[in-house]
């Protein structure tokens, strides 16, 4: 009997354990499986909470003024909106749309031309772009180390107070590894919690038959390479793919966005030109400009009516997740970042 | 009787857990510093040689009897850092040893590293993902002027592997010095008129195998 209550409480809190390991990410049922390799950077809550201090940390930037939520807004899908190309150190400008952070465990790659292929090694290259923060992961270390704060959260995460490039960089991956949106109005139509609008389910039909292909449900993207019939932007001269792989064949080859939070992530493609839904869809009616590489679904044009247009529009305005949007878990740590004043 | 049985306990435990093996590299600009100046062939001033050594292995009539994993990051203005030392059974024969010259496709593609393989170490492109396996950075001394060069060879994906694989015969030797010519490497490089490569791709897997070959055992 006795042996039965110790293996009863052996077993209890073992599965404990491995219900609060699980929790840390949380994979929607019916998704496919998640490409990240946890296994070589197994999550902790304190991991997540170390790279979430750095995601909003402007310590990051060569002149301590812009960190990854300054183009990684969370109310806008962590992305910026209102201008085209991400603006970084000293009133720099870059070359593209910042992308929108969501469901990155489920990527095969990561920047517009998938130049980094490994979401712990993401991001060094903001870290280290001269129109973004500038800096470099060397000098980032450095300045972490000077930090109390860094010295406790790395010491919390890794055992070790000293940060490391490797600290620093999955603990990075693990706040971002955390970003699931999975709780649109869609989601919830796909559960049985509610229905969508005659109009939406009638945007939604339209979506699977004209879009779907490429923006697969249900994380709304492939995560592989498109030529969308993009006409060449003269002044960035950007090739996207073909800039990595120096292969004609990936030439205005661009990643395919999710389009999950849509309503909140414009302007969209990969140098911001359209600022509206309305505009991408003129541009998949009206624009397509026929290349060698573009996408072969492409090749026919897509027909839709003005009505067609505004049903579809409904249903991607399904994709907001607001739950998303506003999680508090996902914010600036106030209570880390923010140094106690006399107000408080 | 105390003290025989320390004695004993120390012989035994030294032969059973092993003894150490010295590998120790060094650098060369080989014949091309002893040239006189001239217009095809200038002087060279080199300002920084690091590369990455790594999965040491060793083996008897081609079956492996001692492999080590990990990757070391040599750097010649670090004299320290060209010295390895690794610990082997005292028994293990062997009559070949080999090392990789860079960091594998399976490294590169899995993930942030410690260590050695520490992004911080500068040898990690920011900008895609892949090791810099081998960073050669100087100036050409020409008569009319200096050109600086700058080398950052590396590349992981298919038809852009760079990382090579280096072997030598040996005898159960415990001291290793192994010279790294740069010679065929610059002439190559001052041939063809190279003086930046900082991308992975066909002209960086050409040095590389140049570089595979530019490694010898020094007596």
């Amino acid at each position: 009997m006795k042996k039965l209550l110790v293996l009863f409480i052996f077993g209890f809190v073992f599965f404990s354990f491995q219900k609060l390991e699980e929790a840390l990410f949380v994979a929607p049922e019916s998704w496919p499986e998640a490409n990240y390799n946890f296994a070589a950077n197994p999550l902790s809550k304190e991991k997540m909470l170390l790279g979430r201090a750095l995601f909003y940390d402007p310590i990051l930037s060569a002149n301590n003024q812009i960190s990854c939520a300054s183009c990684h807004s969370q109310y806008t899908a962590f992305t910026h909106v209102d201008h085209q190309l991400s603006h970084g150190v000293f009133d720099s400008i870059g070359t593209r749309n910042a992308p929108a952070l969501m469901n990155l465990a489920w990527h095969k790659s990561y920047m517009w031309d998938g130049a980094i292929r490994n979401l712990d090694m993401q991001s060094l290259a903001p870290i280290s772009h001269p129109d973004e923060m500038g800096s470099s992961i060397e000098a980032v270390v450095h300045r972490l180390n000077q930090s109390p704060i860094y010295a406790k959260l790395s010491f919390d995460a890794f055992g070790d107070s000293t940060m490391t490039g490797a600290y620093t960089l999955k603990a990075l991956a693990q706040f971002m590894l955390t970003l699931v949106s999975a709780n649109s109005k869609y989601d919830l139509v796909k559960r049985g919690d509610t229905v969508f609008t005659s109009q939406e389910k009638r945007g939604y039909e339209l979506f699977l038959a004209n879009c779907n292909t490429c923006h697969l449900e249900p994380l709304f993207s492939t995560f592989d390479f498109a030529n969308n019939g993009l006409e060449l932007e003269p002044k960035l001269k950007d090739f996207g793919k073909m800039g990595i792989t120096k292969n004609n064949c990936d030439s205005l080859q661009f990643k395919i966005p999710s389009l999950r939070n849509i309503e909140f992530s414009y302007p969209y493609m990969h140098d911001g030109r359209f600022s509206s839904i309305a505009e991408v869809l003129e541009h998949y009616t009206n624009g397509i400009r026929d290349s060698k590489t573009l996408a072969p679904s492409l090749e026919s044009p897509i027909e839709l009516s003005p009505n067609d247009k505004v049903d579809l529009t409904a249903f991607l305005l399904c994709l907001t997740d607001k739950e998303f949007l506003f999680n508090k878990e996902f914010s600036y740590p106030r209570n880390i970042l923010l140094s106690p004043t006399k107000d408080y | 009787m105390r003290q025989f049985y320390l004695l004993l306990f120390l012989i035994v435990g030294h032969t059973s857990f092993g003894q150490k093996i010295s590998i120790v590299f060094e650098s060369s600009l080989g014949a091309i510093d002893l040239r006189e100046e001239s217009s095809t062939i200038p002087k060279i001033e080199i300002e920084n040689l690091k590369f990455y050594v790594g999965q040491i292995t060793f083996l008897f009539k081609d079956k492996l009897v001692f492999y080590d994993q990990a990757y070391y990051l040599l750097d010649a203005n670090d004299i320290a850092s060209m010295s390895l030392s690794l610990e082997i059974s005292n028994r293990l024969k062997y009559d070949e040893w080999r090392f990789t010259l860079g960091v594998d496709s399976a490294t590169n593609d899995s993930g942030v590293q410690g260590g050695s393989l520490d992004p911080t170490k500068g040898m990690y492109w920011s900008w895609q993902s892949g090791y810099i396996n081998f960073k050669l950075e100087g100036a050409f001394l020409r008569l009319k002027e200096t050109q600086e060069f700058q080398y950052h060879l590396g590349g992981f994906l298919k038809e852009e592997q760079s990382a090579q694989r280096i072997s030598f015969k040996c005898h159960n030797e415990r001291n290793f010095l192994v010279h790294l010519n740069l010679e065929a490497l610059l002439l190559e490089v001052i041939e063809s008129k190279t003086d930046q490569l900082m991308s992975p791709g066909q002209d960086a897997v050409r040095l590389m195998s140049i570089l595979q070959k530019s490694f010898s055992l020094k007596e």
